[in-house]
């Protein structure tokens, strides 16, 4: 009896020390290095897409610009402690002026990302076609080749997260339904990432991640999610 | 906030919600709202959608800056490609005007009464008053379904009852969520006028531009007067208009009003956006409004050999027999006046094409690529020059 449940109770905690969290990744590279005549690729991290919002007991996502800001500099201060366990380099990328042209080609490219992620959630995870059942050939198009140049790196990494957290009133809400048997879902945090081959475009290394719990605004909790959310990423 | 039109009624100063050069407390919901739409905004900047001319863009400054006064630098305005009649205003001081509106004001004095609406939404912070009170009445509607669902569970309450209580609530809600964007569109008309007569422009100009959309749609055979109001998020015109006259006449006791429309400055700053805007409203296919559309805008005095134009390319699309005469009259008429497009010729050279009057079709044709030698359908023509007996 106690064996089974000392069995039990670590399994448990294990199930919480991973943080309740589901990982789907795609890629169709295995290392960086190999197709490369350079030492070490270069990717340049583009500004990741944090918005943190609270849930309120209607069901409304109001964003949280304090939350997000703050989660954002958890955010790089991970990349920067991820980019030295790494072997190929994260670029340091600087955002250009907007009178600068490029700064056209770099704002229309984080938003086809932010199209082209979801297209491959929707497509490939949540409704997956017959056609792209054992192909992954989503590309940003060859208009990367402006945002090499400009950056000077082989790859780029764009990051997409959105986490919501209850507000009291929905907590109240969720306790008062939970007596009469009725689930009312709390605030959930899921991200997506991508490589991309910046000389043609290609999506080469995607990855998705849900979590239920991890506290964004604080450094360990996002230190986590990205380590999650950038673990399968090809060295 | 419903107005009631008396002849005692004075006019009371509508003042804004927050100080010039204002940015949202950080912590607050409002400031995510901002964060929200700054990203939108930079999108929108750089979208193709939108209409990149400096000089109308600076003239657009102007007029809203003449309203705006200490705000000036707290709104921009951005001229988006889209035919049908809206303006909007976004939370954080970011307005989109469509070609299809600028298409329909007649003068100085009624752009700067929409812009004027605009701004009064965004002094008075109805966007984020409107969230709130949706998202209070949500939060009160989620505990109130809550509430009948413990009482049918417990037996307190018969479950048919509980179900249509709900609906009624959710209705009531709803209703109650609409009235409240109605009441904030009748301040906005009032704070527009406001802003209109400080500017010292023509006060009248503010009800004009509904009467017109109201005869504008009755060319159409609709009426906009008419129809369920529930689901309404803006007043009926009618009432509106009304409105605005009681606001005018109130105004016209206290103070000196104005009645200057700068209409000749409107339309020498539109001009640029005309082709296009022509184009797609032509491109909605609603003849009876587009006809009624561009006929007025011929009384304008200005680009009528565009205008011209493009009323031909109406009644060609509107392939009516006893109107086909409309077509070439008008094309003629295009001919007269300076600005007309190289486009009247080859129109004019497709139907003496089809109609195998080839000698004069070629004439037509060399014409257009006389005015044009860079038209992208540059190729074709010249087949059509080359073919043909």
């Amino acid at each position: 009896m106690n064996n089974i449940k000392n069995i039990f109770f670590i399994f448990l905690v294990a199930v919480i020390a991973s943080g309740c969290a589901t990982t789907r990744s795609f890629s169709s590279v295995d290392s960086l290095n190999q197709s490369y005549t350079k030492n070490i690729s270069t990717i340049a991290v583009m500004p990741p897409d944090v918005t943190l919002s609270i849930l309120t007991a209607g069901g409304a996502l109001e964003p949280q610009a304090e939350w997000s800001i703050a989660a954002l500099n958890n955010i790089d201060s991970s990349l920067v402690v991820i980019d030295n366990k790494r072997e190929s380099d994260f670029v340091e990328y600087l955002r250009p002026d907007e009178s600068d042209p490029i700064y056209k080609t770099i704002v229309e490219h984080e938003q086809l990302h932010r199209a082209v992620g979801q297209a491959i959630l929707f497509n490939k995870l949540q409704y997956p076609l017959p056609t792209k059942k054992n192909i992954f050939d989503w590309t940003l198009g060859d208009g990367t080749k402006a945002i090499k140049d400009f950056t000077g790196a082989d790859y780029a990494l764009f990051i997409h997260v959105n986490d919501s957290y209850s507000s009291g009133g929905r907590v109240v809400l969720q306790l008062a339904a939970a007596l009469l048997g009725v689930g009312v879902n709390g605030g959930q945090q899921a991200g997506f990432a991508s490589l991309i081959d910046l000389s043609n475009g290609n999506v080469v290394w995607f990855n998705y991640l849900q979590r239920g719990v991890g506290d964004l605004r604080t450094e360990t909790p996002a230190l986590i999610t990205v380590e999650l959310l950038l673990d399968s990423l090809p060295d | 906030m419903l107005v009631i039109p008396s002849a005692s009624y004075s006019f009371e100063r509508l003042t804004p919600e927050f100080g010039s050069n204002y940015a949202p407390n950080l912590a607050k919901t409002e400031a995510g709202l901002w964060m929200e739409f700054s990203d939108h905004e930079n999108q929108l900047k750089n979208s193709p959608v939108r209409i990149n001319d400096i000089d109308l863009d600076g003239y657009l400054k102007e007029v809203l800056c003449k309203l705006a006064l200490e705000y000036c630098e707290d709104v921009r305005v951005y001229v988006i490609r889209n035919p049908y009649f809206n303006a909007s205003m976004a939370p954080n001081g970011m307005m989109q005007v469509h070609t299809g509106f600028l298409l329909r004001v007649e003068n100085e004095a009624q752009l700067a009464s929409v812009l004027g609406h605009e701004i009064g939404h965004f002094l008075k912070r109805h966007s984020i008053k409107s969230m709130e009170d949706t998202n209070t009445k949500s939060s009160f509607f989620a505990f109130l379904s809550l509430g009948v669902v413990g009482a049918v569970a417990s037996g307190n309450m018969n479950a048919d009852f509980g179900r249509s209580t709900l609906d009624l609530s959710n209705l009531i809600l709803t209703g109650s969520i609409f009235s409240y964007s109605r009441d904030n569109e009748r301040e906005a008309d009032k704070y527009g006028i406001q802003l209109l007569n400080d500017a010292k422009l023509d006060i009248n100009a503010a009800k004009e531009i509904w009467v017109n959309l109201i005869e504008e749609k009755k060319a159409a055979s609709e009426d906009i007067t008419a129809g369920s109001y529930f689901y309404a998020t803006h007043p009926d015109p009618g009432e509106r208009i009304n409105n605005l006259e009681s606001h005018a006449i109130a105004l016209n006791r206290t103070s000196q009003t104005s009645i200057i429309k700068n209409k000749e400055t409107y339309w020498e700053k539109i001009s640029p956006i005309l082709p296009i805007a022509l184009k797609d409203e032509l491109n909605l296919r609603q003849f009876e409004q587009t006809e009624y559309l561009f006929k007025k805008l011929l009384n304008n005095n200005v680009s009528l050999g565009l205008i011209h134009f493009y009323l031909g390319e109406l009644y060609r699309l509107k392939e009516i027999e006893e109107e086909e005469h409309l077509i070439k009259e008008h094309y003629n008429k295009a001919t007269e006046y300076e600005d007309y497009p190289a486009e009247v010729h080859r129109s004019l050279g497709l139907i003496d094409y089809k109609a195998r009057n080839y000698p004069e079709a070629k004439g037509h044709f060399n014409k257009y690529l006389n005015m044009k030698p860079d038209a992208h359908d540059k190729e074709m023509i010249e087949f059509y020059i080359n073919t043909g007996a």
